[in-house]
């Protein structure tokens, strides 16, 4: 699939010194193959970031509230 | 300070290892991993701070600091591109495209940011300039890299810029 959008770019640019070939895409293959996949994983990548970044601040959180109720004795 | 510095270094190393070494989500310009990750964390951070030590005055900027601090938005705007392709661009292609995304996402977010913000406030407010311009580099970090339409990265960036502008309008009363 990669060949086609690579073709689809070359006929357009026919001028380009640079043509573009499959070694341009490297990321494409792998989209088109699965495109659901890789959207799937960022999105879970996305939740995992906001429930990983959210439990760490609430464990920081209960640190300093340690450290204040501790000084506050 | 230190505390946030160990606990979120630690919460972070463990974020990038889960999402790019455990599941392989592809992230050039670190959207999910660093920016994610950072803005929640710190909003988050920011509201239980604010509960536990509940300040009395409101934080208070001088000409000089603004200045500054403009001088590295100004800095972070041009060199972002970079930071984007610096990573996983392999080819000079896939360096091309990332770069054009990222400039086409940053020029989106910061016409959006400065219509949103005289929209809000009839002038320009420095806080949201600052900050909300940035917002298209951050956001298009994740599909820069798989992006083949720049009208997309246009439209990614100025949508960006409009709810990173209202969002510091109207959440920062709240932290």
């Amino acid at each position: 699939m990669s060949a086609i959008a690579a073709a689809a770019y070359n006929s357009s640019n026919t001028t380009d010194s640079y043509l573009i070939t499959n070694a341009d895409f490297p990321y494409y293959d792998a989209l088109v193959t699965a495109p659901f996949k890789q959207g799937g994983l960022q999105l879970a990548a996305t939740f995992i970031s906001i429930g990983i970044s959210l439990a760490t601040s609430a464990l920081t959180g209960l640190i300093i509230y340690s450290f204040y109720n501790y000084r506050s004795q | 300070m230190i505390v946030i510095c160990i606990v979120h270094s630690i919460g972070y190393t463990l974020n990038e290892v889960i999402c790019l070494e455990l599941i392989h989500a592809f992230d050039v310009g670190g959207s999910m991993v660093i920016h994610t990750f950072g803005a929640y964390g710190g909003l988050f951070l920011s509201f239980i701070l604010g509960r536990i030590v509940r300040p009395t005055s409101k934080p208070e900027t001088s000409y000089s600091s603004t200045i500054f601090a403009f001088i590295g938005t100004l800095f972070l705007w041009m060199y972002w591109p970079s930071f984007n392709f610096g990573v996983l661009a392999t080819t000079p292609f896939a360096k091309s495209q990332i770069i054009t995304h990222t400039i086409l996402s940053l020029t989106g977010s910061c016409l959006s940011t400065f219509l949103t913000s005289a929209i809000l406030k009839t002038t320009f407010t420095m806080e949201h300039l600052l900050n909300a311009t940035l917002s298209g580099g951050v956001v298009i970090g994740a599909a820069a890299g798989i992006l083949f339409n720049p009208g997309a990265a246009l439209a990614i960036g100025f949508l960006c810029g409009i709810i990173s502008t209202l969002g510091y309008q109207y959440l920062t009363p709240y932290m």
